[in-house]
């Protein structure tokens, strides 16, 4: 068997095994599927048939263990290497694939871009993104980021209490959402959302129209990702304001923040974006910028 | 391809017969069986998990953990999935998708 296939099989029962790992304990419980407390392998989905038996050559997990500890250990090295190859190789095609999609013209992905970028984005930050959440979409997912001003914070809000980037000014109205205070006082989390708030364009969404107000609840400190593929980087930020208002140039306004540290400014972004919904119903995931890398998953399996 | 290792399990209904095509291309025919029921494997496991991790009420829960012999006997189909509640088919079939294509981007890297 050619070396590549092997590997293929491998990797195809490697996976297989984490995804059993992975189960809720509930499922142990379920015979067809967990016999002593170990996963019976691919027979619980093809036992029943017993034309596919004499194709199925599967090693079990039962059978991986009673191998050889030396050879177990030899093919999980060569794995390792493997599998960092091919996230380096699967990384590139994603972010190939959205620096496609953003020479597009602004709007919506297709369906299947979707669904794989959803995925793949979502592996690659290690929490879930999504184009839909509750219900809720996005006129635009791809499109260009206008930088906007600082937002006050509370009524007496001077632009030089904002730590970094004070050159880009200060709004003269608070953002759409009031004043980012908790209980009436600035608070380190009240300060996070203004520094990384991202501005959309609820007004020309279709929703907004029969229910403006439950939008704008739903909406309101709303995590966001925003992708820079060029530069690799992404940043998570919260909904804080409705804008920008001429939507035909720019279909989506940051803080100086999200601008300049997501690399928004550079020649090769030049202001396009991808902007996704973030599901952190734990709201675990903190604002800032990230990498967009290797899965760490990956590297370290 | 073999198209009864499709048939024989619940997500067989669901899986892209192209995206299927794509990926078999480059294994040789003797190993396409094998690869074919790994990766209908991996993803009707994920699949089971992910939609009992979607079913919000505790008893639907352990309903659909009842059911999960059914599903593997292809005793209910996906459409059966709306019992736990009304979009799930949907996501279920969205869910498949996503890890189809996720699996075609990964096995493609084997391919020199």
């Amino acid at each position: 068997m050619p070396a590549n296939n092997s590997a293929r099989l491998d990797f195809l029962q490697d996976d297989l095994q984490q995804k059993s790992s992975e189960v809720p304990l509930e499922f142990q419980t379920i015979p067809e599927l967990f016999k002593d407390g170990a996963f019976v392998g691919v027979e619980a989905f093809f036992g029943k048939d017993s034309s596919t038996e004499t194709v199925f050559q599967t090693q079990s997990p039962t059978d991986s263990i009673q191998a050889d500890v030396s050879s177990i250990l030899e093919k999980k090295t060569k794995n390792n290497s493997l599998l960092s190859q091919i996230s380096a190789e699967e990384l590139e095609d994603v972010l190939n694939k959205l620096r496609t999609v953003l020479t597009l013209p602004p709007g919506q992905l297709d369906r299947e871009s979707e669904l794989y970028l959803e995925q793949q984005i979502s592996e690659m930050l290690g929490f879930e993104v999504t184009n839909i959440l509750e219900g809720h979409q996005l006129q635009y997912n791809t499109g260009k980021i206008k930088a906007l001003p600082h937002l006050k914070r509370h009524p007496t809000d001077a632009v030089k209490s904002h730590e970094k980037y004070q050159q880009a000014s200060m709004s003269q109205k608070r953002g759409a959402f009031g004043w980012f205070l908790e209980q009436g006082k600035t608070t380190a989390d009240t300060i996070q959302l203004e520094k990384y708030y991202i501005a959309l364009q609820l007004f020309y969404s279709p929703e907004w129209s029969s229910s403006p107000r439950e939008i704008k609840k739903w909406y309101k400190y709303r995590k966001m990702v925003v992708l820079n593929p060029f530069d690799k980087v992404a940043v998570v930020c919260a909904v804080g304001s409705i804008g920008p208002q001429i939507p035909v140039r720019y279909q989506f306004g940051a803080s100086p923040e999200v601008i300049v540290e997501g690399k928004f400014w550079s020649s090769q972004s030049n202001g396009r974006a991808i902007v996704l919904f973030v599901d952190d119903q734990q709201n675990s995931i903190p604002l800032g910028p990230l990498t967009l890398g290797i899965p760490s998953k990956a590297t370290t399996s | 391809m073999n198209t009864k290792i499709l048939s024989t399990t619940f997500i067989g209904e669901a899986l892209e017969e192209t995206v299927l095509r794509d990926i078999l291309a480059d294994v040789p025919s003797e190993q396409q069986d094998t690869v074919l029921q790994r990766i209908a494997a991996t993803i009707g496991l994920s699949t089971l998990k992910y939609i009992y991790e979607s079913i919000d009420d505790t008893h639907k829960k352990i309903a659909f953990l009842h059911a999960i012999p059914q599903f593997l006997a292809q005793e209910l189909l996906l459409a059966d999935l709306a019992e736990y509640s009304e979009n799930m088919p949907q996501l279920a079939r969205e869910h498949i998708t996503r890890s189809l294509l996720a699996l075609r981007t990964k096995l493609k890297a084997f391919t020199t």
